[in-house]
């Protein structure tokens, strides 16, 4: 699971970055919310990886990491969806308001010479 | 008072939000609860200082929460005068938004309040995934600002700042989580104490977040190799959000000295750091000065001022001896409220020259200038660190400060060089736009173009009173730091020295009483 989880942060962050270095605005918002995924799961991935345990501590059992869920991390995961969700809808309004501006989607409104 | 520390943030919230949902009310309301708002924080962070000023740490638990789980809020030296700059900038700002930059779209002052809290949120927060949703809070109210009633240019240069922050932020939770994920904490002062514990095999990881954290630090604080993006977004802005942005690049440095002094007790944090910040921030006071050379206007020349700004506190911080530090943040004050006195005058100018706008070229020349070019010559004198302005004692204070380390040679070496270079940089601006002869001709097209008298500079002056008001409001805030310069002095050593042991503080935010529920 680990190996799994690991090459899917990697190859989402990868992506995104690939994106993100385009030059067109439409292709820097799919690049960034792909990055923004990677980082989401990297987050959670901070809390352990387990199945079936409970976030809730139980009398009589260790409170360790090996017998429970990190609840923390998938609170910080929530708050950062949340705001990369906003941040994305900002991104998306600006992207569109350039294009309508500009009659061009090259992030510095220059088409390249061709 | 158990709340005032939690008051920076709700005051503004809460105005902010207000404003908002009123949004239809006329604009004079608007102005007046925005003014009260800043008033209001203004009381409160003074009241804050009178709590602080013998050292004291004041640490607030968020919702009650058992320290070090819940969201801690601290109050120190350093944070009272970061907050009081903040709000200084905020009203002047707010004084030069009243001129119309307000009138041209709704919201103007809403933003300014949400600003405001984010601002205080990120000096007041202990909490490292606090500090993100806080610095969130500022640039998506700073994104609104930027791009005030603006399209065309100002739609690209946001996007360009939209970007670039949105990347810093996915570094941003990335370092906190790998934080996280070795330390199991995100209290700083937590942090502080679980590093020195941890074990060999996890502090590589721990020391990568750090250093991705200075990355995240550093695009706030226009650090080279990361301030590319800087020029453009203060280029577009506003007159009044260029000043506001003023302290922008300070709460990147403000992050940096918070964060790097209170881990201090583990020293591979420091020797990790060290390492970048010196050589880095040089870097950056050269290219920062030659973008000064290169400005063909004012604008710009003020946005590369900012960066050659970034770059002395950047060096001088990676010392990390009290003394220097002390010497950065006396630095840091005196810069903000000249960056933003210059970036108010660029645009003064701009408005009094017409089409030439602020470009540095022969252009009209400017009839009657006397106190726009006075205004100016000030703000150049403190810019450019000459005597007797606040910028000169604080480029004194830093190179007598590092003049017995063993790096103190390229910090005097670089500090002095590209003060030459800016000063020769703002004399040719300043000459070019000011200090020129009056031909028979020029006197014979002003008086026979009649729109051109009207641009003079005191019909300029007359009609932009909010902003020749907040240039004169921050100019006297300069020369009050000149003249209080000894007691400012000692508070900012005080304030330093504290940070170089980081202990009391620690031990404050631990320790933070809960607020007791009356049965």
């Amino acid at each position: 699971m680990e190996l799994l989880l690991a090459s899917g942060i990697g190859l989402l962050a990868a992506v995104g970055i690939f994106l993100m270095l385009r030059a067109r605005t439409f292709d820097v918002v799919l690049g960034l919310t792909l990055l923004s995924y990677a980082v989401n799961l990297f987050i959670f991935a901070t809390g352990r990886l387990s199945i079936g345990k409970a976030p809730l501590i139980a009398p009589g059992v260790e409170p360790s990491l090996s017998n429970y869920a990190d609840p923390l991390p998938q609170a910080l995961v929530l708050t950062a969806i949340v705001i990369g969700f906003a941040m994305t809808a900002v991104l998306l309004v600006l992207a569109v308001r350039g294009y309508a501006d500009h009659g061009t989607d090259q992030v510095d409104a220059r088409e390249p010479r061709a | 008072m158990m709340h005032l520390p939690a008051l920076p943030i709700l005051i503004p919230l809460l105005t902010g939000g207000l404003l908002i949902v009123l949004g239809k009310l006329p604009l004079a309301v608007h102005r007046l609860v925005a003014g009260l708002t800043v008033l209001a924080v203004l009381v409160v962070v003074l009241a804050l200082a009178s709590a602080t000023v013998d050292g004291t740490v004041l640490a607030y638990v968020a919702g009650n929460w058992l320290s070090p789980f819940g969201i801690v809020l601290a109050v120190d030296r350093l944070t009272v005068v970061m907050l009081l700059v903040a709000t200084l900038a905020v009203l002047a700002c707010l004084s030069s938004a009243t001129d119309g930059e307000d009138t041209r779209a709704p919201h103007f002052h809403a933003l300014l309040c949400l600003q405001l809290a984010g601002l205080s949120g990120a000096f007041l927060t202990v909490d490292l995934f606090n500090l993100f949703v806080f610095f969130e809070l500022l640039l998506i109210s700073s994104y609104a600002l930027l791009l005030h009633a603006g399209g065309g240019d100002r739609v690209t240069a946001t996007t360009h700042y939209l970007v670039v922050n949105l990347v810093g932020s996915a570094l941003f939770l990335i370092a906190v989580a790998m934080l996280y994920g070795v330390t199991g904490t995100l209290n700083l002062a937590d942090l502080a104490r679980r590093l020195p514990q941890l074990a060999a095999t996890d502090l590589p990881l721990a020391e990568s977040g750090l250093l991705l954290l200075l990355v995240v630090f550093g695009i706030k604080a226009a650090m080279a190799p990361l301030y590319f993006w800087l020029p453009g977004t203060y280029h577009a802005a506003s007159t009044p959000v260029a000043a506001l942005f003023a302290v922008f690049t300070k709460v990147g440095i403000y992050c940096i000295v918070r964060v790097f002094n209170t881990l201090s007790d583990t020293p591979e944090v420091l020797t990790v750091v060290a390492r970048y910040l010196l050589p880095l921030g040089l870097i950056t006071l050269v290219l920062g000065a030659i973008g000064v050379l290169a400005a063909r206007d004012l604008r710009a020349m003020a946005a590369s001022l900012i960066i050659v700004s970034s770059g002395t506190m950047l060096a001088s911080l990676g010392f990390f001896a009290s003394e220097t530090t002390a010497a950065a943040l006396y630095y840091l004050v005196h810069s903000t409220f000249a960056g933003a006195t210059f970036f108010l005058v660029a645009g003064l100018v701009r408005l009094a020259r017409g089409e030439h706008e602020d470009a540095l070229n022969i252009g009209t020349p400017l009839l009657r200038a006397g106190f726009l070019g006075a205004m100016f010559f000030a703000s150049a004198m403190t810019s450019a660190g000459l005597p007797p302005t606040s910028g000169f004692i604080a480029k004194l204070g830093l190179l007598a400060s590092s003049a017995d380390l063993a790096a103190g040679f390229w910090l005097w070496a670089v500090v002095l060089a590209g003060s030459l270079v800016a000063l020769v940089a703002i004399a040719r601006a300043g000459s070019l736009i000011f200090w020129r002869p009056l031909t028979a001709d020029h006197l014979q097209l002003a008086s026979l173009t009649p729109p051109l008298r009207n641009t003079t500079p005191i019909a300029t002056l007359r009609a932009s009173r909010g902003t020749t008001t907040a240039a004169v409001f921050l100019l006297v805030c300069g020369a009050t730091l000149t003249i209080m310069a000894a007691p400012v002095q000692r508070y900012l050593t005080a304030a330093a020295t504290a940070l170089a042991s980081p202990g009391a503080y620690i031990d404050a935010v631990l320790s933070a009483p809960r607020v007791e529920r009356r049965p």
